[in-house]
């Protein structure tokens, strides 16, 4: 029934599977709670309600930079202009500029921090909002895996802006999850639709062993796996060791320069790379469709991380393969992450006890020797403003258990010697499904057959200018 | 493997002479532009290299003790050891060292970003090819999306530049025309992070950066007056003065006194005498004997060892002049200038 609008703005001749009831419910102007699996076409869900009723600005709210810069590249490129967005990367005159003439656009991406901006708040209030949409939305409960502190006042903001119509998006959202969602952002009797986590394309295997020989047993792996592959790794230098020790592999992390995090992503769209080792900063909104496999070297934090990487892995439907290399003890790396994320106890005790005697915030991050945009100091200075001592401490104490506990669970699916997907869909409270190729446990996986890529040897640099600027 | 960066950054060190505190390379590398960074720059040969190696304060530690362990570095009189000496010394590394052009870091970054951003997006134009824009750069996406607006006969003039760039990195030639080329991203060839380039050259990654650096420096400098190219520098400024000091010169132009100038600008003493050796530094032609005694230049002069710019000794010799005209003095003379 909106066929018609889809083939006209994305030139698609039909729906995915289950997005349209989701922009049925929209439509009609249903509060609304989605649930889809990574790449399963959700932006589609929030923007094509836009084009049907033409009732005024969509507000999306995301929570990465780089999650809004790709949305926006994509909006743009199918010639769609009324867009624009809010986030720490704009000037204030630009801001002023988007602010007044609201009325322009379609859609308006930004980060909670900019929502929750006095004459941000102020000037949505102003104007016509179709629907408020927030993406990745379970950051918004502490139970999730990502929680964001910046997200537990959209429910308020929400309120501010006149309460419109509102759709809450995410991949991953266990059942404690779901209702937090619900309640915070206030939700009214929402139509929800749940997705099964199940990617029945992807096969899943665990191998274990000892700690000595999984370099040796990556590298052969490597060999054997169709590409293109990611690599999961913890760390930055890990990334760039094993990159650096694999064939045709580049590495990805939060520390590279914007150009060079670019190349990398482009080669990896393009094909002209195969192997991708990477920290978890890689793959938040990279569309590309034929990753092959997907293989973690440490254990993941979490089931629902774990789940949104390996989802990576056979967008386009064909057959893809989740391995996960597992030694005792890999969990120590992230228990130490951790730790890292959250301030120690002295130190929380210390802050409030020279805030207490007058010591202004900026001595005490000096005193506590943290960068002013560590996470962990923002942490620590939101706390210091909403609780008493005690409660922090007790808050603190009560999410690392939490995380520990995620992180035993984690675990479990690498001990485990019964199904693997069962494990996984009862995590998130779904039926068993009995499929042929399944996991290691269920039978044995085999990779199919590689051509092997052989590589173009360097070009003299002449060429290769003459290659890039070529009209041929 | 080569890694002539750390030949670089010893390079530097040794440049300094033992004269200047760890801190003061720190806030050379990281681009400072505060007065005193600025002249350490200037009268240590350090100029190539202001800007290029932006860290934080725990990154430059961890390299220091590097360079320590390997024993390189005596950090007690920040000074080279002879085995330092020796791998700041090949004439690779100080070729690398002079060509990286930390004067005119803003202008090449910049204008690196316009011509690859641009390059990318009207050849992938040009091939009808979705793209992943390789530079995120508000200024630089608004300036090119700009350009493209105009109506030019744009393949002839791609074509020149092609030709451009050519001929200015044959001058050059490689390594640094390799490094510059494999950045650029066309429609179908993505650029190379500088592993990757590393690994073309056999080279460590920060040695293949700072090939890139050299090369581009170097090819801008290279470039005809009248190329087609230099339209991607329109409105950049390769001047080293910062902003403020040429606030100075231009009431200095006007015949204004040091004392006009403090009082119309409201600034202190100290601050337009900064802007005064900035002058003493850049300029072509600077009126010395205004602000020094001939007498006192030439006796400056005669003072100074030959190998050093350290102000005290003079200073305390001397009695009678203040450390604002010393180094006024010692601007001119590292300028090549000589009043004996």
């Amino acid at each position: 029934m909106y066929e018609s609008t889809l083939k006209r703005v994305f030139g698609y001749d039909s729906f995915r599977p289950g997005q349209h009831d989701i922009i049925h419910a929209a439509v009609e102007g249903q509060d609304v709670l989605a649930v889809m699996p990574t790449g399963a076409g959700k932006s589609l869900t929030f923007q094509l309600p836009s084009y049907i009723k033409n009732a005024g600005l969509t507000v999306i709210v995301s929570p990465l930079l780089s999650l809004i810069e790709d949305q926006m590249l994509h909006i743009r490129e199918r010639g769609e202009r009324g867009v624009a967005r809010l986030t720490s990367m704009e000037s204030s005159e630009e801001k002023n500029e988007i602010i007044s003439q609201l009325k322009k656009y379609r859609f308006l991406y930004l980060s909670p921090e900019q929502l929750a901006v006095p004459y941000v708040t102020r000037a949505l209030a102003n104007v016509n909002i179709q629907m408020l949409v927030i993406d990745e939305a379970h950051c918004i409960s502490q139970w999730g895996h990502e929680f964001r502190p910046e997200y537990a006042r959209l429910g308020e903001l929400r309120k501010q802006i006149g309460s419109p119509q509102c759709m809450a998006v995410t991949a991953t959202a266990p059942e404690s999850v779901k209702q937090d969602i619900i309640e915070k952002l206030a939700l009214f009797s929402p139509e929800q639709f749940v997705h099964s986590a199940n990617r029945p394309e992807i096969r899943l295997i665990v191998e274990r062993l000892e700690k000595e020989k999984k370099l040796e047993r990556l590298k052969e792996l490597m060999k054997e796996i169709p590409k293109p592959a990611v690599v999961y790794t913890a760390t930055r230098r890990e990334a760039e060791a094993l990159a650096f020790e694999l064939e045709d592999a580049l590495f990805y992390h939060g520390g590279m320069s914007t150009e060079d995090r670019r190349l990398v992503q482009s080669q990896f769209l393009r094909n002209e790379v195969t192997v991708m080792v990477c920290t978890s900063a890689f793959g938040m909104g990279v569309n590309k469709n034929n990753v092959r496999s997907v293989v973690h070297y440490q254990l993941p934090a979490t089931v629902e991380a774990y789940m949104q990487e390996i989802g990576r892995a056979g967008r386009d439907g064909q057959p893809a393969f989740a391995v996960l290399l597992y030694a005792d003890g890999d969990e120590r790396i992230q228990q130490f992450l951790i730790d890292g994320q959250y301030p120690k106890d002295e130190d929380i005790r210390l802050a409030y006890f020279e805030r207490e005697n007058g010591t202004s915030l900026q001595q005490v991050q000096r005193m506590l020797r943290m960068n002013e945009e560590d996470p962990k100091f923002l942490l620590l200075k939101q706390l210091l403003s909403e609780r008493s001592l005690q409660e922090t401490l007790d808050w603190v104490k009560e999410r690392k258990r939490d995380r520990y506990r995620q992180l035993g669970q984690m675990m479990d699916y690498a001990l485990i010697r019964t199904c693997r997907r069962d494990y996984l869909l009862r995590y998130f409270s779904e039926p068993t499904i009995d499929q042929k190729e399944c996991c290691d446990v269920c039978g044995p996986v085999h990779f199919p057959d590689t051509p092997t890529i052989v590589r173009k040897n360097v070009t003299e640099w002449k060429i290769r200018l003459t290659q890039i600027f070529s009209f041929e | 493997m080569v890694h002539l960066a750390d030949g670089v950054l010893l390079l530097a060190i040794k440049r300094l002479n033992g004269e200047r505190s760890e801190r003061s390379l720190f806030h050379v590398l990281n681009g400072k532009r505060s007065a005193t960074t600025l002249q350490d720059a200037f009268f240590y040969d350090l100029e190539p290299v202001f800007g290029q190696f932006p860290q934080t304060t725990y990154m430059y530690e961890t390299t220091l003790k590097t360079l320590e362990k390997r024993g390189w570095l005596d950090r007690k009189r920040f000074q080279l050891t002879e085995a330092g000496e020796l791998i700041s010394s090949p004439e690779a590394v100080e070729d690398l060292f002079n060509r990286l052009g930390g004067q005119r870091r803003d202008y090449n970054a910049t204008t690196w970003k316009r011509l690859s951003l641009f390059v990318q997006t009207f050849m992938s134009r040009e091939h009808a090819r979705t793209f992943y824009p390789v530079q995120a750069d508000r200024p630089a996406e608004q300036w090119v999306k700009q350009l493209l607006r105009l109506d030019r006969e744009w393949k002839p003039l791609m074509q020149t530049f092609h030709q451009e760039i050519e001929q200015a990195l044959e001058r050059i030639g490689d390594p640094y025309a390799t490094a510059v080329v494999y950045r650029f991203t066309g429609a179908f060839e993505t650029g190379l992070t500088y592993e990757q380039i590393a690994g073309l050259l056999d080279v460590d990654a920060e040695t293949a950066r700072l090939y890139f650096l050299a090369g581009w420096n170097e090819l801008l400098i290279q470039l005809p007056e009248d190329a087609k190219l230099r339209g991607f520098t329109y409105g950049l400024s390769s001047d080293q003065m910062t902003f403020s000091a040429h606030e100075s010169y231009e009431l200095f132009l006007k015949g204004y006194s040091f004392q006009q100038v403090q009082a119309t600008r409201r600034l202190r003493t100290s601050t337009i005498e900064d802007h005064v050796v900035e002058l003493a530094m850049y300029l072509d032609v600077f009126p010395l004997e205004q602000f020094v005694a001939m007498e006192d230049v030439v006796t400056i002069e005669k003072l100074r060892q030959p190998t050093s710019w350290a102000l005290k000794p003079i200073f305390e010799e001397m009695g009678s002049v203040s450390y604002f005209q010393i180094r006024l003095v010692f601007a001119r003379l590292k300028r090549g200038e000589t009043f004996v």
